[in-house]
């Protein structure tokens, strides 16, 4: 023999050990290998590997149609290691398995299934449905979850983009953050170690005279270098440059895609044309992009209405040196930077925070920090969490899902055994019989995914009508490949789980007997009922769970439904006026009194007032006070601090509780006045005789000392449940300002039928001055816990469906265990039980382990409810009477599920059945 | 109880067997075969053939240690049976019946 020893052919050898199973194959091969040997050595090797190929061949063609017969096989068991027993287990179909042949087998199996579940429709339309409404409900969390979290923000760069805010004083410490400040903008330009681009903004709202009349159209002045940072691409025209910063340039705008279109009929000559905002004559210079998304933290509190509300409109230049004269230290900009590639975020935080504590100290500040933020942090650190709970809510829809076709395919496997039987009797192994109950289980997830998309479709149009507006980006989910590649994948591995669950429970051995031992004895089905209770009892569990979140963050929505205002907003109207004043000319303050007058005249009217910060439209305006004379010359308080009309609690139905409310006397020329809520009472003037006559002096610019005059009742300004907080009053007159919130009382039953002749009164009163943001005050409110209402109804919907599946399943396992006891219910009516004893037996049967989730579940909400702890206001997440109405409701709902089978076993007739019947 | 009749290849691997003796696995068997017949025979076929005589309680195999020839893998060596040997002696016997008064140069093709 030659030293260098020729090999078997590789791919032959590795066809044989395919067809050859187990101990027979190394002998098979070792035996082939030593011939090979002599052969090369005799014929030469290329002889030899033909020789291989065909003796490959022969074993490929011959061995899996070999078969023996039954008996054959249980003595060849005995002998100690044979290639011949070894090629009984080989049958066609699953050891002949070349690619094709597994191929084809599947195929088999596929036709097989389909077969099989159109006989039995019910199965294949139950699991069917079960799944189209967990996948769908999974997917259409998902395509939100994508949107939000997975997918990145629509930058170029976008990790590299940080926020930069002042945490200043006590802000610093509550997380609380600051815009900065012009002059601080102008210093992070500067930072070119660190940044590569900066750019800063502040939100406008300029008036556009077009049409009937003039509307706000919610928009940013922003620097130059903004929106090129940001990726924005002009569809018409140009962006922004910085030559549109500098002192006295022509007045120039950039309109969004959505303003275009609707506003100027998508007019392809737009660019170079004027519009007025604010009066000024103003050059439209671009149009951006239709896929450009402008994110401004701040917006989503400033707009009122409007689904898109985040949205910016148009972008105007920010003039250098800042929005108003004198004004570079006030802190109003957001900015933006690209950190400089080559460095990290976490050391251009370090240095940035270095540098601003060089920086002199302006007036807002003691001691201020930079914080620079990600700009995806930023964006979804708020959302995170709580979509996190969302996903895991649904998570758990799909779970019960799983578990109860599970036990749904458990039940019709019982019903099938004497099928299974016969065929291990012709042959089939358990991976056999295995395999195909996965396919058959695959097969209808998979319709089961394809119907979820179907519903997904549906129920994110719906969901995107709920999301609140606090949600960003959320408008930008749709189903696309990798949503519907999720909703597939996860329905397919739920259905090649829920199959192996259930192929699990197959056993050849057990099911031989099968086929003679027709009717089962009670201990032969003992084994069966533990595993559908135990089935029961986690679906209980799971949908406990999400039953007990759904009732909590309910109680905690009725809670605040429930909550008192302090006024009464039913019937109440509320709209913005801003004065758009032409600069250098003195803002006409009279204008609101000629507004409210003229609006108190509409017929319907029955009151109208006007403020600074209306409660829940999320604007809050404080100043420096100082109670009788103490501390004038440098305030140390601060309180909340409203401009009111005369009309204003009237209008709201807040009640003076002593004194007076204002009066059109009250205004420039008289002594200064103010009014004060009870809380403001009992903080800062509970000593001495009352409140009426004490001084407030209040500083906002300037000091002026006002006289309180009377005390109104306490209302909730940001939210339904907090703590009543000191209000002061004064009469707008006396201070004036340049923004109001109305708020009118109408008489007629829809407030908002009052929108047209109120802006047709105020055109013809200015038709330059436009209204803005009308909306009930009743939907005002609820827009303060529109997070709350979204995330009840969600889980709610959650909850009902899980309930819903569960009822099924539970009702499906009892009544089928029952089914199977029929014999012996028999026999114990015929040895004299009652009808009552009968029912006890089955609902018992029924009940223990929906008691034993019940249990389970209780245990699983009190660890998981610290997820919705966000959520809940005035209610503890582990408030007793959630925990004890799920319970309940849900025991209530089971014992019923429980109680129709027990009806029908307690009216079974004992001969019938004895007969077999 | 009819007994079927040895098949052809069933009868030369029990000689096969027979004639090398202690050592009879499975290349052994079909190298004897070979050379004694000067064909090639199909290795499935032997092992098929095996299987069968195995069912039919005509040999009885066990386990041994794998050689380097064969990249040290397992074989199993094979023993005729009592029950073996008998349906041999039957099946000859009926064939040397059958053979005797034909033709010797019949005889001396066959016998080679």
């Amino acid at each position: 023999m030659s030293g260098k020893m020729a090999s078997p052919p590789r791919f032959a050898a590795w066809l044989v050990a395919r067809v050859v199973p187990g101990p027979a194959r190394a002998i098979v091969l070792g035996d082939l290998e030593e011939r090979f040997a002599v052969r090369a050595e005799r014929d030469g090797v290329a002889a030899a590997k033909r020789w291989y190929w065909r003796q490959a061949g022969g074993f490929v063609l011959r061995v899996p149609l070999t078969r023996t017969g039954h008996g054959s096989r249980a003595r060849a068991r005995t002998s100690a290691l044979l290639p011949a027993p070894a090629f009984v287990a080989a049958r066609p179909g699953t050891r002949r398995s070349s690619r094709a042949g597994i191929a084809g087998g599947l195929l088999a199996d596929v036709r097989l299934a389909v077969r099989t579940l159109r006989r039995r429709p019910g199965l294949a339309v139950t699991a069917t449905a079960v799944l189209a409404l967990a996948v769908g409900a999974n997917t259409t969390v998902f395509t939100v979850v994508d949107a939000i979290l997975l997918q990145r923000l629509p930058y170029p760069d976008a990790e590299r983009l940080v926020m930069l805010w002042d945490a200043s004083g006590a802000a610093a410490r509550t997380g609380e953050r600051m815009p900065i400040t012009y002059a601080h903008y102008r210093t992070w330009t500067e930072q070119e170690a660190l940044f590569s681009a900066v750019g800063a903004w502040e939100s406008s709202t300029p008036a556009l005279a077009e049409g009937e009349w003039p509307e706000r159209i919610d928009g940013a002045v922003v620097t130059a270098s903004l929106l090129p940072m940001l990726g924005a691409r002009p569809a018409l025209g140009r962006l922004l440059l910085p030559a549109d910063e500098a002192p006295g340039a022509p007045p120039v705008v950039l309109l969004s895609h959505d303003l275009w279109s609707s506003r100027f009929g998508a007019d392809a000559s737009i660019v170079g044309r004027t519009i007025r905002l604010n009066g000024i004559a103003t050059q439209v210079v671009g149009v951006l992009g239709e896929d450009f998304w402008f994110y401004d933290p701040y917006s989503a509190v400033r707009s009122l209405t409007g689904r898109n509300a985040q949205a910016a409109r148009l972008w105007q230049p920010l003039p250098a040196g800042g929005l108003f004269e004198g004004d570079e230290n006030y802190p109003r900009y957001r900015v933006i930077a690209r950190v400089r590639a080559g460095v990290s975020i976490e050391s251009a935080a370090q240095a940035a925070a270095a540098v601003r504590r060089r920086l002199p100290p302006t007036s807002s500040d003691d001691g201020a920090e930079l914080r620079l933020v990600p700009l995806t942090e930023q964006v979804v650190a708020e959302a995170r969490p709580r979509l996190l709970g969302l996903f895991a809510a649904v998570s758990l829809v799909l779970l019960i899902a799983c578990v109860n076709l599970v036990s749904l395919l458990l039940v019709h496997l019982e019903a099938r055994r004497a099928e299974f039987a016969v065929r291990v009797a012709l042959g089939a192994g358990r991976a056999r019989l295995m395999r195909q109950l996965i396919v058959e289980s695959a097969l209808l997830a998979l319709c089961g995914g394809l119907l979820g998309l179907v519903v997904s479709v549906g129920a994110t149009a719906l969901l995107l009508e709920l999301v609140p507006r606090g949600l960003p980006l959320a408008q930008r989910a749709a189903l696309d490949g990798r949503v519907a590649a999720f909703g597939i994948g996860l329905s397919v591995l739920a259905g090649v789980a829920i199959g192996l669950s259930a192929a699990l429970r197959v056993d050849p051995t057990r099911l031989a007997g099968a086929l003679s031992a027709a009717p089962r004895t009670v201990a032969g089905t003992r084994r069966t009922r533990r595993l559908h209770g135990t089935l029961v009892s986690a679906e209980v569990a799971l949908s406990v769970v999400l039953l007990i979140a759904a009732t909590l963050l309910l109680r905690g929505l009725v809670a605040l439904h429930a909550a008192d205002t302090g006024f009464d907003p039913e019937g109440v109207l509320t709209f913005e006026a801003v004065l758009s004043t032409p600069p250098g000319a003195a803002p006409s303050y009279e204008y609101f009194a000629a507004l409210e007058g003229r609006l108190a005249a509409l017929p319907g009217v029955a009151a109208v007032g006007a403020t600074t910060a209306l409660p829940f439209s999320r604007w809050v305006r404080t100043a420096g006070i100082a109670v009788d004379g103490v501390g004038v010359d440098e305030p140390r308080a601060r309180a909340d601090f409203r401009s009111v009309s005369p009309g204003y609690f009237r209008a709201i139905g807040l009640p003076v509780l002593a004194g007076r409310g204002f009066e059109a006397a009250d205004r420039g020329g008289t002594p200064p006045v103010a009014v004060v809520n009870e809380a403001f009472v009992a903080r800062w003037l509970s000593g001495g005789a009352g409140a009426i006559g004490r001084t407030v002096a209040i500083t906002l610019g300037e000091t002026t000392v006002h006289t309180v005059v009377g005390v109104v009742a306490n209302v909730k300004h940001h939210d339904l449940l907090e703590a009543a907080r000191p209000i002061l009053y004064v009469p707008v007159r006396q201070s004036p300002v340049v923004v109001q919130r109305f708020a009118v009382r109408v008489s007629s039953a829809d407030p908002l039928s009052l929108v047209d002749p109120i802006r047709r009164v105020a055109a013809e009163l200015d038709p330059t001055q436009p209204l803005q943001n009308f909306i009930s005050f009743e939907a005002l409110i609820a827009q303060s816990i529109e997070d709350e209402t979204f995330y009840a109804q969600i889980v709610g919907a959650f909850a009902a469906t899980a309930v819903l599946l569960t009822l099924v399943g539970i009702y499906g396992v009892v009544s089928y265990a029952t089914r199977q006891r029929d014999r012996e219910v028999a026999i114990r009516v015929a040895l004299g039980a009652g009808a009552g004893s009968v029912r006890r037996l089955v609902l018992g049967q029924g009940l223990v382990p929906v008691a034993i989730g019940l249990a389970f579940g209780v245990a699983g909400g009190l660890a998981s409810s610290r997820l919705l702890a966000g959520l809940l206001h005035g209610i503890p997440a582990h408030d007793a009477t959630s925990y004890g109405v799920a319970t309940l409701v849900f025991g209530t709902v089971a014992a019923a599920a429980c109680f129709v089978p027990a009806r029908r076993a307690a009216r079974l007739d004992p001969m019938r059945v004895m007969r077999g019947d | 109880v009819t007994r079927t009749a040895l098949g052809e290849l069933e009868h030369l691997i029990l000689l096969a067997i027979l004639r090398i003796g202690r050592d009879a696995y499975g290349a052994a068997i079909i190298a004897e075969i070979e050379e004694r017949t000067a064909r090639d025979v199909s290795h499935a076929a032997v092992y098929i053939a095996l299987q069968r005589l195995d069912a039919k309680g005509l040999v009885a195999s066990r386990a041994a240690r794998g050689t380097t020839e064969r990249g040290g893998r397992a074989k199993a060596v094979f023993a005729v049976t009592a029950a073996g040997r008998t349906r041999l002696r039957e099946s000859a016997s009926a064939l040397f019946g059958m053979w005797d008064g034909l033709d010797p140069a019949l005889r001396g093709a066959a016998g080679r």
